[in-house]
């Protein structure tokens, strides 16, 4: 990828994430028309965070985001909203701040929490007028804010999700250090909520052959048995792991820009791509966003992830 | 893997400039050793390091002055030495700043003003010019092992006159006045003469 080629990437990588971000608020009740809707499990958190981070390129996400806040808050778990918050870009957390307003102007004292003096005075909303309705609770992409409705919020409801989500082709097991990494709480958080899920039989901990010469307690959840009860379909699209997608759009997207204001010859540009890359492997390996014997033979460099970009591009388009 | 020849060298601290540059970073360093020497075309040869004298840093009237190279080196760049390393093959520490103990005893006299510096972009490389190579590789050869040292064939191709290496050979002694290198200073001064007849 030469130079000059970076602004038509970052336009094209920019429009199908916002693309996307609309397709996801879509799935979960925004008032938005036309784009389809999302496959893959939303992260409700994940998706205001980058909504708000993205917001300069398309302010209509603050009218949805606003709107779907008021309606749809106690749906979200604002500690999460805190903790991810951190690895966001800090205009995301500024903006935050000013979402907190709207929460708590809807009644929800959680969000206090997250009021920030830093917070910008606000988000750009247009007006008042409703752009969401109550989030409809009826498909794999809204599986996170169906179990929360009915198990509450917080981790239990949301540890549960993932294990549900990572089920896509085959029995998956996860450890208590990937499900804390995955759904944002923190690892005794997690150990303690997926015994009580385990000892509920929600969900499975592995049998005499099933991993047990792990030394590391695994847990898995068969989706097959929840879908019934659920009534959210047969078909699957998997958990999305949205954070770090859209962490490494943010993080290309930064990159892309800072291309314009500085001097980078070829060699350091490969360098910084094949950093990029590595720090973000998670986005592109999870789900064969890149085939992963491609990937493991591929030479890292700017060529390598305007190739990835564009597959991540396909990968969001067709089954995110 | 080595640095091959000058050519080597210079791929390689242009690229370490080049990632320094894409950061907005800037250094300036001072280099001696076989990297110099082949940088200034008396040898082409196969080095392992680079080795830092100094660092530089303009003062009010802008004039560069040198000063003691920080150890451990400035992170940004060890990160950029060590990424260039890898890509290159080289050893993980072939930047080093490992010639920084020849403050605690001394320069040869006005070295700053006779440096050659060269723009890699965020990397600006002064080299010490051959006069004072003559002193370090005098001083390198007669602590190693003497006439048979890959220094003594550098001074040899340095080509010092009798006057240069007497200079050489008194600041040396002011390094290190023990005998033992009174003795090894004699026969690689010997060496050098009967090898340029």
């Amino acid at each position: 990828m030469s130079a000059s080629a970076a602004p038509d990437l970052a336009t094209e990588v920019r429009e199908a994430a916002i693309r996307h971000l609309w397709r996801q608020w879509q799935a979960v009740g925004g008032a938005v028309s036309g784009p389809g809707q999302a496959n893959a499990i939303v992260d409700p958190e994940v998706l205001i965070l980058t909504s708000l981070w993205i917001l300069d390129h398309e302010r209509r996400l603050a009218d949805v985001t606003g709107s779907w806040v008021r309606i749809n808050s106690a749906l979200l778990s604002i500690q999460r909203l805190g903790n991810l918050s951190r690895q966001f870009p800090e205009i995301a957390i500024e903006r935050l701040g000013s979402l907190a307003a709207v929460g708590l102007a809807a009644k929800d004292i959680r969000w206090k929490s997250l009021r920030s003096k830093r917070a910008s005075s606000d988000l750009g909303m247009r007006d008042n007028k409703v752009r969401a309705i109550e989030a409809p609770l009826r498909s794999w992409a809204t599986l996170m804010l169906q179990l929360r409705r009915g198990m509450g919020v917080g981790a239990k409801a949301d540890v549960l999700t993932y294990l549900l989500g990572i089920n896509v082709t085959g029995l998956e097991w996860a450890s208590v250090a990937t499900i804390a990494e995955e759904t944002g709480y923190t690892p005794a958080a997690v150990r303690r909520v997926a015994d009580d899920l385990a000892a509920a039989s929600f969900i499975r901990v592995p049998g005499t052959g099933e991993g047990g010469r792990s030394l590391q307690r695994m847990y898995s959840a068969d989706p097959a048995a929840w879908v019934q009860l659920l009534r959210i379909g047969t078909h699957q699209p998997g958990w999305g792991y949205w954070r770090e997608r859209f962490l490494f759009v943010i993080a290309l997207l930064q990159w892309l820009e800072s291309l314009r204001s500085r001097k980078v010859s070829a060699y350091a540009r490969d360098v910084e791509a094949r950093e990029l890359l590595t720090r973000h492997i998670g986005a592109i390996r999870r789900d064969r966003v890149v085939d992963p014997m491609e990937l493991s033979g591929a030479e890292l460099n700017a060529e390598y992830l305007n190739r990835v970009a564009k597959a991540l591009i396909n990968w969001m388009g067709n089954r995110g | 893997m080595e640095l091959n020849g000058p050519e080597g060298i210079r791929d390689a601290l242009r690229l370490v400039g080049e990632l320094l540059q894409a950061h907005g970073l800037q250094f300036r360093i001072v280099i001696i050793g076989g990297a110099a020497v082949n940088l200034l075309g008396y040898v082409t040869r196969a080095t392992s390091d680079v080795d830092i004298l100094a660092f530089a840093e303009p003062d009010r009237q802008g004039t560069l002055r040198l000063r003691p190279p920080d150890e451990p080196l400035p992170k940004a760049l060890e990160e950029a030495a060590e990424t260039v390393a890898a890509d290159l093959g080289l050893d993980p520490e072939w930047l080093n700043a490992a010639p920084a103990s020849q403050w605690r005893t001394g320069l040869p006299p006005k070295l700053e003003s006779r440096v050659h510096w060269t723009d890699y972009g965020g990397l600006q490389v002064g080299l010490v010019d051959r006069y004072d190579l003559i002193f370090f590789k005098l001083y390198a050869a007669v602590d190693d092992s003497g006439p048979e040292s890959v220094h003594s064939q550098d001074l040899l191709a340095l080509s010092p006159s009798d006057d240069e290496l007497e200079i050489a050979a008194a600041w040396v002694r002011e390094q290190d006045p023990t005998p033992v290198i009174a003795d090894t200073l004699t026969r690689v001064i010997r060496h050098v003469r009967i090898s340029r007849a």
